[in-house]
């Protein structure tokens, strides 16, 4: 359990603050109080997401531009074509275990190079519906018990896709013309869950702000913020409504 | 009718339906949002909603009669599952014409209703967050990619909250409704979050169709405690939004304090969108096979929904506020629908989803009948209703065709509803279930006679009279609430449709007739 406490102590920290935050929303008698509970439940969140995304030793994921003055040899100046078919889209990550999931074991070839990230790709995959395909199964490897109609969906959808024109992908051409090649050997963490906590942090913002307006709100329609107070003035309007 | 849309619609408007059923209201809330005119922004709104509704129309014809079951649309371009990806099939293309067109219904009824509650600076910024939550609706429908689910459903959860707030002028209790509503509803949300993050730890996607292919390949994996969190933080999450018996104590008070309009359109889609998605992750991306699952649904979710059919009902019994009799309704008719869905059988889920979409149609005539009384005196309580059938005849005959449904009567759409629950749960075996049904029938049947008795069996006060004696109910609202009575009563009696489409939902998850799932 030490060692546990030790290595995970993030998600430690994240519980103690969902629970703090919890037990201050149910606790609090004041609306600001719960608010601020509120706020500290949605903080624990962001931390854990934070934590999964995080890899050790990795940069922040972001790609660094090549500097076009000191290297030109290995610049292709028209490497800017259309992306074609035969170019497989950006790999994903492998497949999770307990760990957090991570970029570090997918980079992105050069051109000519082939990634072969084997969960996400069937092995019958045509290169034109490998767009799509990427992300379903062979029928054949389906047991019948197991597919469903909706994962079904996925199959039809790879099929009904590989007779249409592929949707856009990263051309691994342009990319390797465009950052240099340390940058794309290197370990990032996980850009996804960073993403996913700017997103949760403007909905706490949004939440914040509807919560702290309602409370000016009440605030001029009752005159306090206290709950026993609100409670008391419900009740007795509660009371008017039955008896009257 | 979707035929000939479908071959007359645009090209553009033929691909791209998917995403503009919910960019549409989105970009007309922005609109609405600057002009200041409350006329000019009902004119939005009702456009914007009418190109939802054409959208979601177009979406599920091409759903029901394309070469494959379902339409997925890549936002951007960018390849799923690495980009967002919109999925529509069998289960959620209903939802989406449901809830454009629930929207379209409360915009034709909404300038008579509004008028009566909202003040007249506001009523553009009403119609601008009524946009919003429709867009955030629509989008909870629409998407499949589990965090754009929590995006969409706070989206919509908070500008359903500002809504709510709006009749603080009537009563101002609808502030601390919201403010209740909102806290609780963003635990929810985060409760929601909470799981999709558990999901991504383990998966390594956000997309729905992604994850349910890793779990259904990988019995080890969907059986991990860290997906076994997940899916506990996500139904308890959704659970709440949905107003599963004991997380639905936000609901009567929300539903009892907003504009008679808000009440309306929540009531009858905000409940049924949380079910969707809850349905979604039970049945398409979770296995429902693994023990946890099947163990959930059949002692926590059945027992939950049989609990709260019948003790909301008894609630619903004994409240002095109609439109908290209607709230507490609520709250037992998605213990109806849990049922079905806590079933786990084809059958169970058809019902359930149907029950959905008849209660939608249900509740709303409801709603909107007190609407129409609301927005001519202030009527709140139930002895405020005295002698309505008198003063307002037929507003009180498509209360009572509402009622008579929710109860269940033969030749309504809740009785079409009720008989497949009813079904449902006899093949399953679950008598438990069968008798909660039967109890919950017979106490809706206490609460809708009781305030048809009001209604129909009682002088109307004088100050009743006197308020009711100036104004009339213009023709336009109350043509709409006939159309929705009369489409319950057309819907009990063929109601071959919506079978179609809740079977078309039930299959569409995987679940197949004739034995479990």
């Amino acid at each position: 359990m030490f060692s546990s406490l030790t290595v995970h102590y993030n998600y430690y920290i994240v519980i103690v603050l969902m629970m703090v935050g919890l037990y201050a929303i149910f606790a609090s008698g004041n609306m600001i109080k719960r608010l601020v509970g509120l706020s500290v439940f949605q903080t624990s969140v962001f931390l854990f997401y934070i934590t999964i995304g995080k890899v050790l030793g990795g940069d922040p994921p972001i790609l660094p531009e090549k500097d076009k003055s000191k290297d030109k040899t290995d610049y292709a100046s028209d490497v800017v074509a259309a992306p074609s078919a035969a170019e497989q889209p950006l790999a994903l990550e492998g497949q999770g275990g307990a760990g957090a999931p991570s970029l570090r074991d997918e980079q992105v070839a050069p051109a000519g190079e082939d990634l072969a990230p084997t969960t996400m790709q069937s092995a019958s995959a045509d290169a034109s519906a490998g767009n799509v395909a990427g992300f379903t199964q062979d029928a054949a490897a389906y047991g019948d018990e197991k597919a469903g109609k909706f994962l079904d969906a996925g199959e039809a959808l790879a099929a009904h896709n590989a007779a249409e024109t592929p949707l856009a992908t990263v051309d691994p051409g342009v990319v390797a013309a465009t950052f240099p090649a340390s940058a794309l050997d290197a370990t990032y963490s996980n850009p996804l869950p960073h993403v996913l906590i700017l997103t949760a942090i403007v909905v706490g913002v949004a939440t914040l702000a509807v919560g702290l307006a309602l409370v000016v709100r009440v605030r001029e329609a009752f005159g306090t913020i206290e709950d026993d107070d609100l409670n008391l003035a419900e009740h007795e309007a509660d009371l008017v409504e039955a008896g009257r | 009718m979707i035929d000939t849309l479908l071959a007359g619609a645009p090209d553009w408007a033929l691909t791209h339906a998917a995403i503009m059923v919910v960019v549409i209201p989105m970009i007309a809330s922005a609109i609405a949002t600057v002009t200041f005119s409350g006329r000019l922004s009902w004119t939005i709104a009702f456009v914007a909603v009418l190109g939802a509704l054409a959208c979601s129309l177009i979406v599920l014809g091409q759903v029901r009669e394309g070469d494959v079951p379902f339409v997925s649309y890549a936002i951007g371009g960018w390849v799923p599952p690495l980009g967002i990806q919109y999925l529509i099939d069998g289960l959620n293309a209903p939802i989406l014409v449901l809830v454009s067109a629930t929207a379209l219904v409360c915009l034709l009824f909404a300038p008579f209703s509004v008028t009566a509650e909202i003040e007249k600076d506001k009523r553009s910024l009403f119609y601008a967050t009524f946009l919003v939550a429709v867009a955030g609706l629509l989008g909870v429908a629409a998407t499949g990619d589990a965090f754009n689910i929590f995006v969409f459903l706070e989206i919509s959860s908070l500008s359903t909250y500002v809504l709510v707030a709006a009749g603080a002028r009537r009563d101002r209790r609808a502030l601390t409704a919201a403010f209740h509503y909102l806290i609780l509803g963003t635990i929810g949300a985060t409760f929601f979050v909470i799981g999709v993050g558990f999901l991504y730890m383990a998966t390594g996607t956000l997309n729905l169709l992604d994850m349910a292919r890793l779990f259904a390949d990988d019995p080890d994996l969907s059986a991990a405690t860290t997906v076994r969190a997940g899916y506990a933080f996500i139904v308890i999450g959704l659970g709440l939004k949905v107003a599963l018996y004991p997380l639905h104590t936000w609901l009567p008070d929300a539903y009892a304090r907003a504009p008679s309009l808000v009440s309306t359109f929540i009531a009858a889609t905000s409940t049924k969108v949380a079910l969707y998605a809850l349905i979604r992750f039970q049945f398409a991306v979770f296995e429902p096979t693994q023990s946890f699952q099947a163990l959930s649904l059949a002692w926590l979710i059945g027992p939950l929904a049989a609990a709260g059919l019948v003790i909301a009902a008894v609630q619903a019994v004994m409240q002095g506020n109609a439109r908290r009799v209607l709230a507490y309704s609520s709250v037992s008719q998605v213990g109806y629908m849990l049922l079905g869905v806590a079933l786990a059988t084809y059958a169970g889920v058809a019902a359930g989803v149907l029950h959905l979409m008849t209660h939608a149609l249900m509740k709303a005539a409801l709603f909107m009948a007190l609407g129409l009384v609301a927005a001519r005196m202030d009527a709140r309580r139930v002895t405020d209703l005295a002698g309505m059938a008198r003063l307002m005849p037929v507003t009180a005959a498509c209360f009572t065709i509402g009622g008579l449904s929710l109860i269940g009567v033969p030749l309504t759409a809740g009785f079409v509803s009720k008989f497949a629950l009813f079904q449902a749960a006899a093949a399953a075996g679950a008598w438990w279930a069968v008798a909660a049904i039967a109890v919950g029938s017979l106490l809706a049947f206490v609460y809708v006679g009781r305030l048809l008795e009001v209604i129909y069996m009682r002088e109307p006060t004088a100050e009743c009279r006197a308020a009711l004696s100036g104004k009339s109910t213009p023709i336009l609202a109350l043509s709409v609430l006939v159309f929705v009575a009369a489409a319950n009563v057309g819907l009990g009696v063929d109601a071959r449709f919506i079978e179609s489409l809740a079977q078309g939902a039930a299959s569409a998850v995987g679940l197949s007739p004739g034995g479990a799932s």
